[in-house]
């Protein structure tokens, strides 16, 4: 990262699903700025939250409340045909590379449809020249543009999967756990594809897993979710050095190490309650090893300490 | 030594599939200790769930068994009949759990229903009586306020509730071999943390024998003893948990445990494995894995490797010379 600036910025934005038993908070005021050619880290428990906040930027979802911005522009009213231009300027990459693909189209067809809906290139041939020129760029083979998805390995699909979301030429990727249906040794290969790509075209990435290790690996900063809510921001090293929130703790200490001396101790008790009604105050209150009284009482605000965000009452006594 | 409470010889097992024969285990040999959690890993389509589906006999109907023998206990579980293996062996001494605990419980059923029914079949015995049973296997996996929770359906539990009611259903009949298959692989990292000690802390208490199968290293680390390497259907290194990871010998082996992230891997060091697992319907001859292998030689290609000790307890399926 060799720039400060913001590429998109949220603030305070908020997704209410209702249902029938109430207001189902799953993005609850949450503030969040990506930085140019960063790899922004999401971590959180499932059900916390973490693919509806990316939905909420990439404006596929719309928000209840809060407002978003891409390079300083308020995208959050952006109407059809501003949200066209936009999605040639963020792109996702889905969870399990075997539903990503339509099973009835070829390769070719599937990587054609962003070149023809956007209007990138013109006529099979140039289009031919462009996706020929993806394949190649994710370490696959002209002649796979003739092959059906089933004809393909996991990981095969899901470099095309990758591929395609590349063909606008985005400046932001969401990757929405890209690797986690995958065995490790393609995970490997994935993952340094990805971080050459986002060097040799100057992206961010906007990464989302539930694995921590592979946070670790990839990310430059880490954000951490519990319940709608981001409890902790940060730089990867120090996050890992010293969390500090008592749920960032939690976590990443219920991460199995492969290390056979070392044993999962203080884990994480509980499960994440239903965010229909969620514990008063701090959300996390009911888990946490360290509450305190205000901590039912007052939801805790981000306080910024070196560098780090941290939304827990323990910092907020000084 | 003590005997193997499972030991597999030698085992064969094909597939016949519209392109041909997928020979998907063949030459397994495996023997899993008393009192031991065994881990048995590999990537993706290296036959372990097969092998763990082939041990309680829950075969497909393409499947053609070619050769070989499961001894549980001493008996050979390959010679029993679909009845047999019914009424000597499920439940009661071996028992499953598999990968998805939500599809593995019935949605339309109470919790109740679902662990009464277990105990019907292979435990008779009066109500009241299963009902403590029942109860107790519930308070064994350390679920909170189990009478609630019998009254419960499936959809109304978490991923991680669901895998331990699936643990308890296992446990009521009291197995003395319980086969896991990837049984966190769907439960987040802190559930998964919950359920391994859990399933640890049981292990202890009432001595089952575990069979673990596995892609995650990390969990490898965390809850086995013992560990077999699988890859094409052939085991080609069983070690302890500690030399695994400090010393592996097999060339696969040795990538597997370079492959996992640990707090040192970044992008620059993280280590590829190239190529993948073979197709098993035309397998490459003699060691399946040396496409792959980077210690090559000519008799690789030949004949398959057999398992030989290098130390005690550490076995190596290898033509390499030095095979430390």
């Amino acid at each position: 990262m060799n720039s400060t600036e913001v590429i998109l910025q949220a603030d305070k934005i908020q997704k209410i699903f209702p249902s029938k038993e109430g207001d189902v908070r799953a993005v609850d005021g949450v503030n969040l700025d990506l930085i140019s050619g960063e790899v922004f880290g999401l971590v959180g428990e499932s059900g916390c939250g973490k693919s509806t906040l990316s939905r909420l930027l990439l404006r596929l979802l719309d928000s209840s409340g809060g407002s978003i911005k891409f390079k300083g522009e308020d995208i959050t009213g952006f109407d059809k045909k501003q949200l066209k231009m936009l999605r040639r300027q963020m792109s996702l990459v889905f969870q399990d590379p075997h539903t990503s693909l339509n099973p009835r189209m070829t390769i070719y067809d599937n990587l054609a449809r962003p070149f023809k809906v956007h209007n990138l290139a013109e006529g099979r041939e140039e289009i031919t020249v462009e996706i020929v020129r993806l394949l190649k760029s994710m370490g696959l083979q002209a002649e796979h543009m003739i092959r059906y998805p089933h004809e393909l390995s996991g990981g095969q699909k899901q470099r095309v999967v990758v591929a395609r979301a590349l063909a606008v030429d985005p400046e932001v990727v969401f990757l929405d756990e890209p690797t986690s249906a995958l065995d490790v040794s393609v995970q490997a290969k994935i993952l340094k594809l990805l971080a050459k790509i986002k060097d040799e075209k100057d992206l961010t990435y906007f990464f989302i897993s539930h694995d921590i290790n592979l946070i670790r690996v990839i990310s430059d900063r880490i954000g951490v979710m519990y319940l709608g809510r981001m409890v902790e921001q940060g730089d990867v090293a120090g996050m890992f050095k010293e969390p500090m929130h008592p749920y960032t703790r939690g976590l990443f200490s219920s991460v199995p190490e492969p290390t056979p001396a070392r044993k999962l101790d203080s884990v994480l008790m509980g499960e994440v309650p239903s965010p229909v009604n969620p514990p008063s105050g701090c959300h996390f209150h009911p888990r946490c090893p360290e509450k305190m009284a205000i901590c039912e009482q007052e939801s805790p605000v981000f306080n910024y300490r070196q560098g780090r965000k941290v939304a827990c009452h323990l910092y907020n006594l000084d | 030594m003590m005997s193997p409470i499972l030991d597999i010889n030698d085992l064969y097992l094909s597939f016949s599939t519209e392109e041909g024969e997928l020979e998907a285990i063949n030459g397994l040999n495996l023997e899993v200790e008393q009192g031991k959690i065994h881990g048995l890993i590999g990537e993706t389509g290296c036959g372990k769930s097969v092998t763990g589906r082939t041990v309680l006999g829950l075969f497909d109907s393409n499947t053609m068994i070619k050769g070989g023998e499961i001894l549980y206990n001493g008996d050979d579980l390959l010679s029993k009949t679909q009845h047999e293996l019914q009424r000597d062996y499920r439940g009661n001494e071996i028992a499953m759990i598999f990968q998805d605990p939500g599809s593995s419980l019935n949605p339309v059923f109470k919790i109740e229903d679902q662990l009464d029914e277990v105990l019907r079949i292979y435990q008779p015995g009066k109500k009241a009586e299963r009902r403590k049973k029942m109860i107790a296997a519930l308070n064994a996996v350390k679920l909170p306020d189990p009478e609630r929770l019998l009254k419960k359906y499936p959809h109304q539990l978490s991923g991680g509730m669901k895998q331990r009611v699936m643990i308890a259903l296992n446990l009521a009949c009291q197995p003395s071999l319980l086969i896991a298959d990837e049984p966190t692989t769907a439960l987040d990292v802190s559930i998964q943390a919950q359920f391994i000690n859990v399933l640890k802390e049981l292990q202890k208490e009432i001595d089952i024998t575990i069979l673990y199968i596995t892609h995650d290293m990390a969990v490898v680390s965390e809850i086995c003893d013992q560990v077999s390497v699988m890859y094409a259907g052939r085991i080609v290194e069983d070690v302890s948990m500690e030399d695994l990871f400090n010393k592996p010998v097999h060339p696969y082996s040795k990538l597997l445990v370079s492959s996992v992230l640990g707090p040192e891997t970044n992008i620059d060091n993280l280590v590829e494995i190239s190529g993948s697992v073979p197709r098993l319907i035309n397998p490459p001859p003699g060691c399946r894995f040396h496409p792959r292998c980077e210690h090559m030689k000519p008799e690789c290609k030949e004949e398959p490797p057999v398992l030989k000790e290098v130390a005690p307890g550490h076995q190596v399926a290898c033509f390499k010379e030095d095979l430390s």
